[in-house]
C-alpha cells in the first residue's frame, strides 16, 4: 500500500491509472476503514477555488478542499453553500468525503442535500482518463446526469477531482443554530408521520432531532422504522435488492475491474 | 400491412382491441411530438392501464425486436417522444389515476399519464401545489415531465421536477417492474431515480411515481415592469439575481411577443415598450415579500423602466401574468411556424446573449421573438418562418445553432428544460468531448444497453441511427 498525497490533477490522473487498486482515503466515521493492500489517495492537498461566479450562485472547486475553507472564501463574495454541519462533524471536511456519502446535515429540510448543489464535476476513471458531466448552468437537461450517480456513489464508480456547485446568497442560507460536537453512530430519516414515533423509541440514544427534516442523529442502534433510511458508520451494507443490482451494473460499466474503493460497499 | 395485422393479432392478445390503435390516422397522430420538424410514424400504437400492462408489452418488444418509445401528450419540444424507427408508441394516456394522496406528509402517488395540473388541482384545498409548472401544464403529463426534467417559471424558486419526485416505477427495458428512490429524500447510495428522471424515456418507462406537494404561498406580489430598451430589462435580471433576492418568477418578452399579443389579442403596453419583465415575489409573511419586491422596484427604476405595474389579488396577479401566458399562442399570428429554441446561460450573460441573439437573427433574415426563464438564464428564442420555404428552414437551422454554440461558449448549455430528443443531438459534441459522452453511454448502459427503449435519443452516433439522422437533417434542411 502507498499513500499518495494528491497536489495536482496530473498527478491524480497518474496515481489512478499507475495503480492496481486504490482508495480515498477519509478519516470520516461514515468511511470505511482503509483495506491494506489498496493504495490510499489523499486528496486534502488538491483544495482551493477555480473559479467562482456570484453573480450566477456557481462556484468550481477542487475536491479536496474543506467545506469551512469553502464557506469562508464564498462568504467574501456575498455567497455560501446551505450546508449545515450535523452533530460531531469535522467543520472542515472536505467535499471529496462529503458528496461521496452525500452526507446530511441540518438545513437538509430546506435546502436539500448535494444531490441539488452539485451541478457538474470533473472525474478520474479507473483507466486515468479525466472526464466532465453537467455544466456551469443552474438550469440544465442536456444528456444524462451522471453527477448525480456519483453524489452517494463513495467514489466506487470514478475519482471525484472538481465540483461545480450551486451557491446561495447569504441572506437565503439556512437559519439553524449550529450542533454540539457528539459522536453519532448513524442518521436515520423518516416520513415526518412516522417521525415521532422513532423518537420516542430511540430515547436517551437520540443526540439531535431535528423535526423540521424527521432526522434524527444517535448513538448506538438506530430505530426500527416503516418508512425512510440510515446511514451508519463503516462500510455500506445495500439491504435493497433494486439498488444491489443497479449497482453492480453501475461498476460493471465505470470500474470493472473493481479498482475503486474496494471494499466500500457491501453488495 | 401484414406487420401491422401480425402485432395487432399477437398484441390483442394481452390488450383489448380498444387499446390497440393502427392504421395511417392513428399512425399519422403520433409521428411526431411537437417538434415537427422530424417524423416518423410507428406501427402501432397501444394504450396500457397498468404497470403490469405496459411491462407485458416491453416483455413483447423485447421478444420480437420491436423498437418501442413511451408517450405522455406529445407536447415535448426536440423530439423525445417521436417513434425513430418505427415499431410502438406506448402511450400513457390511460394511465391518469392519482392513486393515494398524503396531506401529513405533503405526498401523492400518482399513475404518470395524469396532466401536471391535475395533481396541484387535486390539492389544492389543502392548501398544496405540485410545484414544476411548464407552459403546457394543462396538458404535459407527469410521465413527460419526469422524461425530460421539465421545468416553467417558478422552477427558479421551486426546482425542476428532479426535485419534486422522490419515487417511482420503472418499467424497464426488458419489461422488468422495479421501484426507485425512496419516499424519504437524502438518503445515502446510488441516487437511480435522478438518473432516470430527465433521460428522456431512454431508461425505461415510469409508470408511477411519489411527488411531493409544495405549500401554497401566504402572500404573492406580482410585478410588470415596462423597460424601453433590451439592454436594461436583462441588466435589471442580472442585478436582481446578484443581489441575492431570488424571486419565485422572473421572465422576460421583448417587441416581437408584443407584437403578437397585440396582432392576436389587442393587448396594448406603454408607448415605448422594447421588452416587459414579468417579477413574482412570494413567501410565508407579508413583510418579507414586500421587501423583496421594494429590492425589484430599486433596481428596475435605476435602469429606467418605464412603468412598474403590481398586483396582489389574484385576479389583479392573473391579469398581469396574460402577456406571458398568451405569448407563445400568440406568435401564431406572426408566421406559419415557429421554431423554440432552448439554451442556457450564465445569468449575468444575459445582456450579451440577447444581442447575439438579435445579430444572429438579423444576419440571418429571420424573425425572432423572445419569451423566456430570465431568472434561471434559459433562453427561448421563437423564430417565426414558413417552413414550406426550404431557404427559410435552412437559416433558422443555421441561426438555431450558431446561437447553442454562443450557449457553450458562455460556459451555458444546450438546453434547460426541452432535452436533447433528436432535435439537438448533433449539438452534444460541442458541449461534451467524445470521452464524456462515452461516460454518459455507461451511465445509460446500467439501464439500457440494448437498441429498444427509445432509440436514436440523446447520444449521437448510436448504431442503426445514422441513415435516419441523415434523414432529420435532409428534412430539416
Amino acid at each position: 500500500m502507498v499513500k499518495l498525497g494528491v497536489d495536482s490533477l496530473d498527478f491524480l490522473q497518474n496515481a489512478v491509472r499507475e495503480s492496481r487498486s486504490i482508495r480515498h482515503m477519509s478519516p470520516h466515521p461514515f468511511r470505511n476503514a482503509p483495506l491494506p493492500e489498496a493504495d490510499e489517495l489523499d486528496l486534502r492537498s488538491y483544495r482551493g477555488l477555480i473559479e467562482v461566479h456570484p453573480a450566477d450562485q456557481v462556484v468550481v472547486v477542487r475536491a479536496g478542499t474543506g467545506i469551512q475553507e469553502l464557506q469562508t472564501e464564498l462568504a467574501t463574495h456575498g455567497q455560501g453553500l446551505p450546508w449545515v454541519p450535523g452533530p460531531g462533524e469535522e467543520e472542515n471536511l472536505d467535499l471529496v468525503t462529503a458528496i461521496g456519502i452525500n452526507l446530511p446535515h441540518l438545513g437538509m429540510a430546506t435546502h436539500g442535500s448535494w444531490r441539488e448543489w452539485v451541478l457538474g464535476l470533473t472525474v478520474v476513471q479507473p483507466s486515468g482518463e479525466i472526464v466532465h458531466c453537467g455544466s456551469r448552468a443552474v438550469k440544465n437537461v442536456a444528456g444524462y446526469d451522471v453527477q448525480r450517480l456519483l453524489v452517494g456513489a463513495r467514489g466506487t464508480l470514478g475519482i471525484i477531482a472538481e465540483v461545480i456547485l450551486r451557491t446561495c446568497p447569504l441572506k437565503a442560507l439556512p437559519l439553524v443554530a449550529p450542533a454540539n460536537d457528539r459522536q453519532v453512530d448513524f442518521i436515520q430519516r423518516t416520513l415526518p408521520t412516522e417521525f415521532p414515533s422513532i423518537v420516542a423509541a430511540l430515547g436517551d440514544s437520540v443526540v439531535l432531532a431535528d423535526h423540521t427534516a424527521s432526522v434524527v442523529y444517535g448513538v448506538g442502534e438506530p430505530a426500527e422504522a416503516a418508512s425512510g433510511w440510515v446511514l451508519t458508520a463503516g462500510r455500506y451494507a445495500i439491504a435493497d435488492r433494486v439498488q444491489a443490482k443497479y449497482w453492480q451494473r453501475a461498476k460493471a460499466e465505470f470500474d470493472p475491474s473493481g479498482k475503486l474503493n474496494p471494499g466500500e460497499v457491501l453488495l | 400491412m401484414d406487420v401491422e395485422r401480425g402485432w395487432l393479432a399477437e398484441l390483442t392478445g394481452f390488450l383489448r382491441p380498444d387499446q390497440v390503435l393502427t392504421g395511417a390516422a392513428a399512425r399519422r397522430g403520433y409521428d411526431c411530438d411537437a417538434y415537427t420538424v422530424d417524423r416518423f410514424p410507428p406501427v402501432a400504437i397501444v394504450l396500457p392501464e397498468s404497470t403490469a400492462e405496459v411491462a407485458e408489452v416491453v416483455r413483447w418488444c423485447n421478444l420480437r425486436n420491436v423498437p418501442f418509445t413511451a408517450r405522455g401528450a406529445g407536447t415535448g419540444l426536440s423530439g423525445g417522444s417521436l417513434p425513430a424507427l418505427g415499431g410502438i408508441v406506448i402511450s400513457t394516456k390511460k394511465l391518469t389515476q392519482i392513486l393515494e394522496i398524503d396531506l401529513p406528509n405533503r405526498q401523492m402517488l400518482a399513475q404518470t399519464g395524469i396532466a401536471n395540473k391535475k395533481l396541484s388541482d387535486a390539492v389544492k384545498a389543502a392548501g398544496l401545489h405540485f410545484a414544476p409548472d411548464p407552459s403546457s401544464q394543462t396538458v404535459a403529463t407527469l410521465g413527460g415531465n419526469i422524461a425530460e426534467n421539465a421545468g416553467g417559471p417558478h422552477t427558479l424558486k421551486y426546482g425542476v421536477t428532479a426535485s419534486h419526485v422522490v419515487a417511482l416505477t420503472l418499467v424497464t427495458p426488458e419489461g422488468d417492474i422495479v421501484q426507485l428512490g425512496d419516499r424519504v429524500p437524502g438518503g445515502p447510495g446510488l441516487d437511480l431515480a435522478g438518473l432516470v428522471i430527465g433521460s428522456e424515456g431512454t431508461l425505461g418507462i415510469a409508470t408511477e411515481a411519489w411527488v411531493t406537494l409544495t405549500p401554497l404561498p401566504n402572500h404573492v406580489i406580482t410585478a410588470l415592469v415596462a423597460f424601453g430598451t433590451v439592454r436594461e430589462a436583462t441588466e435589471s435580471v442580472a442585478e436582481i439575481i446578484a443581489s441575492g433576492t431570488i424571486p419565485a418568477a422572473l421572465e422576460i418578452m421583448d417587441r416581437g411577443i408584443l407584437g403578437a399579443l397585440k396582432a392576436a389579442f389587442n393587448l396594448e403596453y406603454p408607448v415605448g415598450t422594447e421588452a416587459l419583465l414579468l417579477v413574482e415575489c412570494d413567501g410565508d409573511t407579508a413583510e418579507l415579500v414586500k421587501a423583496e419586491m421594494a429590492t425589484v422596484d430599486a433596481i428596475c427604476r435605476s435602469q429606467n423602466c418605464l412603468n412598474l405595474e403590481t398586483a396582489e389579488d389574484e385576479v389583479a396577479r392573473q391579469k398581469l401574468w396574460t402577456a406571458r401566458k398568451k405569448g407563445v399562442g400568440a406568435m401564431g399570428r406572426l408566421a406559419p411556424s415557429i421554431v423554440t429554441h432552448d439554451g442556457v446561460i450564465p445569468r449575468s450573460k444575459l445582456p450579451e446573449m440577447l444581442d447575439t441573439v438579435y445579430e444572429v437573427a438579423s444576419r440571418h433574415q429571420i424573425g425572432v421573438a423572445n419569451i423566456f426563464h430570465a431568472g434561471d438564464g434559459n433562453l427561448h428564442p421563437c423564430f417565426y418562418f414558413d417552413d414550406r420555404d426550404p431557404d427559410q428552414v435552412r437559416r433558422v437551422v443555421e441561426a438555431g445553432e450558431e446561437i447553442m454554440r454562443r450557449c457553450i461558449e458562455l460556459g451555458g448549455s444546450i438546453t434547460g428544460e426541452h432535452g436533447i430528443g433528436v432535435e439537438k443531438l448533433d449539438l452534444m459534441g460541442l458541449m461534451f468531448s467524445p470521452a464524456d459522452l462515452e461516460f454518459q453511454a455507461q451511465a445509460k448502459r446500467i439501464f439500457n444497453d440494448g437498441a429498444l427503449c427509445n432509440p436514436c435519443k440523446i447520444l449521437p452516433n448510436q448504431k442503426s441511427c445514422v441513415e435516419h439522422k441523415s434523414r432529420w437533417r435532409g428534412m430539416a434542411w
